[in-house]
């Protein structure tokens, strides 16, 4: 990108921004080229004299927000909490319960698929079968849980969302879900691969 | 010269205030409505209103009746409890039997799941696909129940039952709502029914009182069916007329300043297609004619949107106004209907974020303390298809005692598929509770077990009956206000 000329032309007070900014544009949009302007050239963009920051070939059209939100940048503060106007506080009654928001941990752990504890959860849901499940040589013990958890009626239909999608819905309907199944499910894994994160119907319904 | 003046309410006017000659010290009381809060209840509504990012449809309809049963079967099960634990039916105690599937022949026990009703008269894709050979085109009927051969099941998780004795017959019960039935089950495999429980009234939110001594109103009105024709109905001007204060004397413009706010509810675009040019419908014409503005004018007329709008427009000026869409208006048809996009009507647009709001159907609002639920009316017509009686507010209360407001959904309502949540369960009660379009005007108060009371109105079309309903905030009570012209035989 050339390095946009500065015009000191003394007919007009206006500095032309580099590139045509469409009056659409956000006010946000504005403030990042303004900011990546800055990192070319090395020096802060004064803040324009005059009230206006058209660029002379699109003057005609305004508008009423165009026109509000073509102020002048004057800190840095003022362009974060520019906010556009929405419906007044009072007129929306915000009632939310107290929902527990599920917090993942930002860091995403690899799925351990030798893990102990999911033989020993594997077997502990086994125990209500009277045979023992078939073709499963070769299917590793998470995905045999995961699929487990995908037939349990109590959790409700599996079609069309994903399983930490019924997991979360199970758990706030108060169903209880495992905590070994969401412990698979949010891990690296299980978040990424559509093995461990989609149902067994998937791409099939 | 006898002038047919228009009567405009069914107030006592004295005949010559209007009419007289004006007086030189008269004074004209200026009313003004007080500023009040009217807020939509988000709690609810953000469930309505889906939004375009998060709308999919690749779950089915199974979520929405996994949802249902899931919410609904402990708050019956509850009641279900209270009702019948320790009882005991030929010397043997009832108890209480997890899955439809495990009742065991001779045992009295008791069971909850979702209704069933295998309709032979309801109309069936699958039937038309079958038959080979038309015979007759199919008549299209009011009504599809048929009491003596529609079967009636009980559902759950695990499985359906047959539903069979006199008392299940005697119930108003449609396909979709949550129920615990007590009896056993019979050597044909059916359940025979002694007794039915609903989850009754959900609990309500106490109300809180004013302390002024003024009354306050919220206006609904229906079926307005706006159409911007020469011939537009004299009634529907004189309405906003009379929400504005225009109308009549100072009694009625008194009676109007109370009027805190107004719901359209519903149908308030005109249905009637009427096209703006009559050409001669020959084949060279239709080619010729101009793509004026860039569509056909001769099929999309413009009249009844800008009808409607100079008049909402008018109306938010002085009074707020929440317009509510119905079956025929245009924005989606499925249940929960998404507001009407306020680009429809420009100039009351500018009222959007004053006094001016367009809601979904249904919607929940809480004015001035006053918690509404209202529908389009759509459910409650829905319900009337499938059950044999028309008593209108029965199916509203019966609705309000299945905490359910739109059971029938998605089965013959069309619904969207919701995933995570039945946005129609009544978790509380509301304090009203109106349903547009219906037939006439009825109403009354339903008290529930803990001492719910809540109002049920049927709003009446206005199209066909001039009349809106206005209802005090603080004492429940409804009336209605009939525009009539002289000799048209209105009541």
């Amino acid at each position: 990108m050339a390095p946009p000329k500065r015009s000191q032309s003394s007919s007009t007070n206006k500095k032309p921004l580099a590139k045509q900014v469409r009056l659409t544009d956000s006010f946000r949009q504005r403030k990042q080229l303004a900011a990546s302007l800055q990192s070319v050239t090395g020096k802060k963009l004064q803040p324009q004299s005059t009230t206006e920051v058209i660029p002379p070939a699109a003057s005609q059209i305004t508008s009423d927000k165009v026109a509000e939100s073509a102020r002048e940048i004057e800190t840095e503060d003022e362009v974060e909490s520019q906010e556009f106007p929405e419906t007044p506080e009072e007129d929306v009654q915000r009632e939310t319960d107290e929902q527990v928001v599920p917090v993942e941990p930002d860091v995403v752990e690899p799925l351990d698929y030798d893990d102990p504890q999911y033989e020993a959860y594997f077997d502990k849901t086994q125990k209500v079968n009277i045979a023992a499940p078939i073709h499963q040589q070769g299917v590793s013990t998470v995905v045999r849980i995961l699929k487990n958890f995908d037939l349990t009626a109590a959790y409700g239909p599996t079609v069309g969302m994903t399983r930490l999608q019924r997991w979360r819905r199970a758990d706030k309907l108060g169903l209880k879900p495992p905590e070994v199944v969401y412990k698979i499910l949010i891990s690296k894994e299980g978040k990424s691969m559509d093995e461990l994160r989609e149902g067994y119907l998937y791409g099939q319904i | 010269m006898n002038i047919m003046a228009p009567v405009a309410s069914t107030s006592t006017l004295d005949s010559g205030y209007l009419l007289s000659d004006p007086k030189e010290d008269e004074t004209f009381p200026m009313f003004e409505r007080r500023a009040s809060s009217r807020k939509l209840i988000s709690k609810y509504n953000d469930e309505f209103v889906l939004k375009n990012t998060e709308k999919t449809y690749e779950q089915q309809y199974a979520s929405l009746y996994f949802l249902r049963l899931t919410v609904l079967k402990p708050r019956v099960s509850k009641v279900a409890a209270e009702a019948w634990n320790g009882m005991s039916i030929l010397n043997q105690e009832v108890k209480a039997v997890d899955r439809v599937l495990d009742v065991r022949q001779g045992e009295f026990c008791w069971i909850v799941g979702t209704v069933y009703i295998e309709m032979t008269l309801k109309p069936n894709i699958l039937d038309e696909i079958t038959k080979e050979f038309w015979t007759t085109a199919p008549i299209s009927k009011d009504k599809f129940a048929d009491p003596e051969n529609d079967a009636i099941m009980l559902e759950d998780e695990s499985g359906r039952v047959n539903l069979v004795g006199s008392t299940i017959k005697s119930e108003l019960l449609v396909t979709g709502c949550v129920v615990a039935v007590l009896g056993s089950e019979t050597t044909s495999g059916d359940f025979d029914v002694v007794d039915i429980r609903f989850p009754q009234l959900a609990p309500q939110l106490p109300r809180k009182m004013s302390t002024g001594h003024e009354r306050k109103y919220v206006a609904v009105v229906s079926g307005l069916e706006v159409s911007g024709d020469v011939h537009e109905s004299y009634e529907t001007s004189m309405l906003f007329e009379y929400l504005m204060g225009e109308l009549g004397g100072s009694d009625d413009s008194k009676h109007a300043s109370e009027i805190i706010h107004v719901i359209v509810a519903g149908n308030s675009f005109s249905n009637r297609r009427s096209p703006l040019s009559r050409d001669e419908e020959s084949p060279d014409n239709s080619q010729k004619r101009k793509k004026k503005y860039g569509y056909d004018s001769s099929s999309y007329n413009s009249k009844p949107t800008e009808a409607l709008d100079s008049l909402l427009a008018d109306l938010s000026a002085s009074v707020s106004v929440d317009i509510m869409p119905g079956d025929q208006d245009p924005t989606n048809y499925s249940y929960p209907q998404q507001p009407i996009n306020a680009a429809l009507v420009p100039r009351s647009r500018r009222f959007l974020g004053s006094s001016f709001r367009s809601v979904s159907n249904p919607c929940w609002w809480d004015i001035e303390g006053l918690r509404i639920l209202g529908t389009g009316g759509q459910p409650i017509d829905d319900i009337f298809k499938y059950i044999e009686g028309d008593d209108r507010l029965q199916m509203m209360e019966t609705c309000l005692r299945w905490q359910h407001c739109a059971p029938t959904a998605p089965d013959t309502l069309w619904s969207y598929p919701f995933r995570d949540c039945d946005p129609f369960i009544l978790n509380e009660t509301p304090h009203l509770f109106f349903a547009g379009n219906q037939p006439e005007f009825k109403t009354k108060i339903v008290v529930g077990e803990d001492g719910q009371r809540v109002r049920l109105v049927a709003v009446p079309k206005f199209s066909e009956t001039g009349k809106v309903v206005l209802v005090d905030v603080d004492s429940l009570a409804a009336e209605v206000v009939t525009f009539a012209l002289n000799g048209t035989g209105r009541d």
